[in-house]
């Protein structure tokens, strides 16, 4: 078999997770209007002041029209045509226990792989489980209380930690931030909440899992993660989608605060129903992800792998505010058949002695096409500022593309920058090398491919790195690092 | 001067410079149409509609995200219309090209054509001794009995229908430097175009052509060279044609007054083999855009693309380059390299395209910035967009200050601190001045660099 064949067999793998559960669902008619914004309010019994803070941002987003820099292209999106709620019909107050959530939820989880069941504490991941529009279950609660952490959904923490919601909601991105954002801020329907006291350390990974079952609808949720002082967390976040031949948007905004010596370390592996291989169907996956280093000695670190989405517009960010804090950001980004990905990072450099990595590797196949856009952006006031980026990109045929678009912006001599980046194909002396070594043709391939993403992967969650590896086509020989 | 005009918006500001200018320059084009031929007029006239349609770049415009656009219309009603400004200022021209040391001074044995504030000067150019069939001569001078091969060449990259600032070059079209070498002719002896933007009597405009052709294995040596004192708009646009497997280096020295404002294009098409060394050295002007196209439209083609700007004060420098690899087995080297001092702001933003034909390309582009001062500011956007799998492409920016360990070093062997930095900046900037190929122009551009540090020092005093 030539490398060619291996290769295109390698990027058609069929989308696992294309199926469709079948529970009766409540939707909201579709269009977007204040009447809208209102009734999804009052469907989560939200305060007054959140109401306003949807209107206000629903108001502001009607003046605001669709960025269109990003190096994707689509026909136009009818915000009018979208259902902006969707739930599965629950019992009335909600599930109180696994027992009571739906068996079907539970059986759609299950077919994903997801441990929500609290059996699979052996997995040692607290989940949040967002089906559609609202969140349908989130294990380990009560050993995490124990501790002081606090994890659930969205709204429950608007309910029962109104003081702490108010206070970081549209902290980080606020409503006025950009197009998707400040649709999401109007419509968001349900997330996960995450607060991490002073001086915790999170005993276990949290882990969010998205799930779009319903047709036409759009998913907004909204993800808040604080750590407090010297505080930690790892938090995972999966999503799937069914196969449906028409686009569906996703719109997320995902804000993360960290204080004095906190730690976060926020884990995506986005796997949304990409489209079949003619480009049919997918998700819009406009996302907006964006943490603050506030206090000192801070660190904030995400690591991605999409392989998902027809379309991902996402820069997952961090401001860099406090003095010697962190921030990094490392990511595979793969685009195959007629996805387009449009990725990357933005540091911004504010605090003294700011440091930042930036590790990017984008995989095009197929008819993909791949973008790394990353801004590096360095404020006078960061004195002594440090930067590195390496953005890669491997080329698996021959009617994709790999583009690169860094901005490199620097107001202070004491700052050091760093760019580089390449892109090539797998080499046919690479090839022969392993060739001789007694490698079949295939293994050489997973081999050097796993090898390109290796310093991504490794970044992840032991649990994640193995789904990663899966999803990137190829399985991992030996441990994973 | 606009400056003290009411305050409008910018957009209004913008489109008011923009219709003022096309007025300035459909009367320029009824007023020069007598002395020229008729493919010049249907160019102004291409040209002053292009500009209309396409008005001044906005601040959103992606290309011009680092210069500010609201700073160069303020210049445009005033200085728009190159016409007006008086011609042969000879004497301060002289005293402008002494300026450029030994690669100017007149009564050399250069050829070289001399042009004040957009004219030709013919007292200080000099065309005579150069191989048959070469052409070497100012545009205004060929007018009159137009060359085929000038018409052919005029405006054929059509840079003037898409680019504001070409567009208004065509508009305002009044004179330039022709070059043409033919088939196999080697020429040993390098050509000197000199654009003086002569200011001292108030600010003045000139919208040089520089077009310059070489045919089959051709080889030729030229340098542009923009000098100059007060206030001016100099608004170059050079166009080169290289036939297959042709040789050319090209120079492009500014060291215009810091009073100039200066936006080069330069756009070049290369045949088969076809080989260009291109130099962009800027060292003067206040606001300096140097924008340099090449587009590798032949099998094996290479383009090898050097840079270095100088900046301190309020001066701003933006570089722009674009390599379009259309054709298998190209070649693109990039290096630009950039010092930066006082509350000067520079920016590289380079862009490598490689469209699905181009296979086997191997493109590389290296940008490399030294800030000497906390106030200095540097963009850089090194941007690759590859659309063919079988490529070797790279690209890498870095930026910093300079080295603590070096300075040390130098100060323990008992350099003073001014003088360790001058060490050290000079090696800085040394790699691309050695490998501009004139040795007067290298040794002049020593000096400037030296020249350059021993101001920032005094300045620093």
């Amino acid at each position: 078999m030539s490398s060619n064949e291996i290769l295109s067999e390698l990027t058609n793998q069929e989308y696992r997770h294309g199926f469709v559960t079948d529970v009766e669902s409540e939707v909201f008619r579709p269009g977007l209007d204040e009447e809208i914004v209102a009734a999804i309010s009052a469907k989560k019994k939200e305060p007054q002041w959140l109401l306003d803070w949807r209107l206000k941002a629903y108001r502001h987003w009607l003046g605001m029209t669709e960025p269109k820099w990003a190096k994707v292209s689509y026909p136009p999106i009818d915000y009018q045509a979208i259902r902006y709620y969707a739930a599965p019909k629950s019992t009335k107050d909600g599930p109180q226990s696994l027992a009571d959530v739906d068996p079907e939820l539970l059986r759609t989880y299950e077919k994903l792989g997801v441990p929500l069941e609290e059996r699979a504490i052996l997995a040692g991941v607290a989940v949040d489980a967002v089906f559609d529009s609202v969140s349908v279950a989130t294990t380990f609660r009560e050993s995490l209380a124990k501790v002081g952490v606090i994890f659930c959904s969205f709204s429950e923490a608007v309910h029962q930690h109104p003081d702490l919601v108010k206070k970081y909601l549209g902290s980080v991105v606020p409503y006025t931030d950009n197009f998707f954002a400040t649709l999401n801020s109007a419509v968001f329907s349900d997330g996960s909440f995450c607060f991490v006291p002073k001086g915790v350390r999170c005993p276990m990974e949290l882990s969010t899992y998205f799930r779009i079952n319903q047709a036409d609808t759009g998913q907004f949720e909204r993800t808040l993660i604080v750590a407090e002082e010297g505080a930690s967390v790892s938090y995972l976040e999966g999503c799937t989608a069914p196969k449906r031949d028409t686009n569906q948007l996703h719109a997320a905004v995902v804000e993360l605060v960290a204080l004095d010596d906190a730690k976060i370390k926020y884990s995506t592996v986005q796997n949304w129903y990409p489209g079949d291989k003619d480009g049919k169907g997918g998700i819009y996956n406009f996302v907006t992800k964006r943490g603050k280093c506030a206090g000192k000695r801070s660190k904030i670190s995400w690591t991605q792998v999409e392989t998902g989405s027809s379309i991902t517009w996402k820069y997952p960010s961090c401001i860099l505010l406090g003095d010697d804090s962190v921030g990094e950001f490392y990511s595979v980004a793969l685009a195959n058949n007629y996805q387009q990905a449009d990725t990357g990072t933005k540091m911004i450099h504010i605090g003294k002695n700011t440091r930042s990595t930036i590790v990017s590797k984008g995989i095009s196949a197929g008819h993909g096409q791949n973008t790394y856009r990353g801004g590096v952006s360095i404020a006078k006031s960061a004195i002594g500022a440090r930067n590195y980026s390496q953005c890669d990109s491997l080329l698996l045929g021959d009617k994709c593309g790999a583009h690169t678009f860094p901005y490199l912006d620097v107001k202070t001599s004491t700052a050091q920058i760093e760019h580089e980046a390449s892109t090539s194909k797998i080499g046919e002396d690479q090839l022969f090398y392993c060739r001789q070594r007694g490698l079949t043709n295939e293994d050489a391939v997973s081999l050097i491919v796993n090898g390109f993403a290796r310093r991504v992967i490794r970044e992840l969650p032991m649990e994640f790195a193995v789904e990663a590896t899966k999803l990137l086509g190829v399985s991992l020989e030996g441990s994973v690092g | 001067m606009s400056a003290s005009a009411p305050a409008t918006t910018l957009a209004s500001a913008l489109s008011e410079g923009t219709v003022s200018a096309l007025e300035r320059a459909r009367a320029f084009g009824a007023r020069e149409a007598a002395t020229s031929p008729l493919f010049v007029q249907n160019l102004r006239r291409a040209g002053a509609e292009a500009f209309a349609k396409l008005g001044l770049p906005r601040p959103s415009d992606e290309e011009w995200r680092y210069t500010s656009v609201a700073a160069l219309s303020r210049q445009l009603p005033a200085m728009a219309d190159a016409g007006g400004a008086p011609a042969g200022r000879t004497a301060s021209a002289r005293s402008a090209l002494a300026s450029l040391g030994p690669i100017g001074v007149a009564g050399r044995s250069h050829h070289q054509l001399v042009f004040v504030n957009g004219r030709l000067d013919t007292e200080l150019s000099r065309f005579d001794g150069l191989p048959a069939g070469v052409r070497f001569d100012a545009l205004s001078r060929l007018f009159a009995a137009p060359p085929d091969l000038l018409e052919r060449r005029l405006g054929l990259l059509r840079g003037h229908l898409t680019h504001p600032f070409v567009a208004m070059n065509a508009a305002f079209l009044l004179d330039g430097a022709f070059v043409h070498v033919p088939d196999g002719v080697v020429l040993a002896e390098p050509l000197l175009v000199v654009h003086v933007a002569d200011g001292s009597a108030g600010p003045v405009a000139s919208h040089p052509r520089v077009v310059l052709s070489l045919g089959e294995n051709a080889q030729a040596t030229v340098v542009e060279a923009y000098c100059g004192t007060g206030e001016a708009f100099v608004n170059p646009v050079t166009e080169i044609v290289l036939g297959a497997h042709a040789h050319l280096d090209h120079t492009t020295l500014q060291e215009e007054s810091v009073e100039a404002y200066h936006v080069g294009t330069t756009e070049a098409h290369l045949g088969p083999g076809a080989q260009l060394f291109s130099h962009v050295l800027s060292v003067g002007g206040r606001l300096v855009r140097n924008e340099l196209t090449v587009r590798l439209h032949g099998d094996g083609a290479g383009a090898t693309l050097d840079g270095l700007f100088l900046a301190r004060g309020e001066q701003h420098v933006d570089n722009h380059t674009l390599v379009d690899h259309a054709r298998p087995h190209c070649g693109s080297q990039q290096y630009y390299k950039g010092i930066l001092d006082g509350s000067a702001r520079g920016a590289f933003d380079g862009k490598v395209i490689v469209r699905p034909a181009g296979a086997f390309t191997d493109a590389h582009q290296k940008n490399r910035n030294l800030l000497l001062s906390d106030t200095a500011r540097i963009d850089a956007k090194p941007q690759l967009e590859i659309y063919n799998n079988d490529v070797k492409c790279t690209h890498g920016s870095a930026t910093g200050r300079l080295d603590a360990d070096a300075l040390f070093y130098l100060r323990s062997r008992a350099l003073s601190e001014s003088q360790a930095r001058s060490v050290l900046t000079l090696a800085f900037a040394s790699e691309i001045v050695d490998r501009v190929p004139v040795a007067p122009l290298k040794a002049h551009l020593t000096d400037r660099v030296l020249g350059w540090l021993a101001g920032n020092a005094s300045e620093a005093r």
